[in-house]
């Protein structure tokens, strides 16, 4: 007999803190000047948890870098924050494995990168990423640390 | 006598001071102490003469003697910086190198930049790189209550493509 996998009831699910480590962006004037750059995205993520706290953390940081053609690739700005999580009860997410079903992550690193876009756009008014939005990403993309274009 | 004085080499002249001031350190290390020189003698199994000269000034110590006589008081003569000083002056460094950050942006030489104000405590690590300064806080330390989630990069690719 097949054993039913938990679900995910979106309900417990709380965000209980968020936690700035890192919050840094160079804005040099030359950087404003530059014409139209293009800018790349290098994302990382480590879904925590903790089984007796029913807490899970996502630890998450992402490096903007800016391109103009030959001229100028630099790393312009750093976020990382740590969300925590409350989900009542996450041992009722434990599979026949064990393991917490993944998809309580998924939706937690989801929150978390479009929280820490709006994060992001709300800070860099007037600096040299201003008109530049984090891509939206898929979770599977959020694993990989995907590197985007915009 | 003014002759003889001009011809004392810069060197002497030096040992000369460092002698006096020894003298005087150790002059004032017994006062604070409340140690007679009498006391210092018996403790050193020296003549009370000795210390009389000893802090009459232009004794040329040696470093056994100066550390015994530091044994002796309870109290260094001098120090060496060492490590102490060393992490004490990183510290400072740090005020510092804030305080010049914080009167840039002031001036906007640097405009629009965040810095999250740490406590020392907080402080594990600081960088400086091409993106400003970078702290990482004690919410890293915090990592140890947490246990990683075992992943596997496919296991969102399968929601994913699911829930499509």
């Amino acid at each position: 007999m097949k054993i039913k996998k938990p679900k995910i009831d979106i309900s417990k699910l709380s965000v209980t803190q968020i936690i700035p480590k890192t919050k840094s962006i160079v804005n040099d004037p030359v950087l404003m000047d530059i014409k139209k750059p293009t800018a790349s995205f290098q994302l990382e993520m480590t879904p925590m948890f903790n089984l007796a706290e029913d807490a899970i953390k996502i630890e998450l940081s992402v490096s903007i870098d800016l391109n103009k053609g030959k001229k100028l690739h630099a790393q312009v700005a750093v976020f990382s924050y740590d969300f925590y999580y409350q989900y009542n009860n996450l041992k009722d997410l434990l599979d026949e494995e064990g393991e917490i079903v993944s998809e309580i992550f998924l939706t937690c690193s989801n929150l978390s990168y479009s929280t820490l876009r709006g994060i992001i756009y709300s800070n860099s008014a007037k600096t040299c990423i201003e008109n530049i939005l984090l891509p939206i990403v898929t979770g599977t993309q959020l694993m990989e640390g995907a590197v985007k274009s915009h | 006598m003014e002759q003889l004085r001009s011809e004392i080499s810069v060197e002497d002249k030096a040992l000369i001071d460092d002698s006096f001031a020894l003298s005087n350190r150790i002059a004032y290390l017994l006062k604070k102490h409340k140690i007679s020189q009498k006391n210092l003698a018996q403790k050193l199994q020296k003549r009370e003469s000795e210390i009389s000269k000893w802090l009459s000034g232009g004794h040329n110590f040696t470093q056994q003697t100066l550390t015994k006589i530091s044994l002796a008081i309870g109290e260094p003569i001098y120090q060496i910086p060492g490590a102490e000083v060393q992490i004490e002056k990183a510290i400072d460094s740090i005020h510092i190198f804030k305080a010049i950050i914080s009167k840039l942006v002031e001036l906007k030489k640097i405009s629009h930049t965040h810095f999250e104000n740490y406590s020392e405590k907080e402080v594990s690590s600081l960088c400086v790189g091409a993106s400003g300064v970078i702290c990482k806080s004690a919410t890293e330390q915090e990592k140890a209550n947490f246990s990683p989630a075992n992943l596997h990069k496919s296991d969102f690719k399968n929601i994913e493509k699911a829930i499509s």
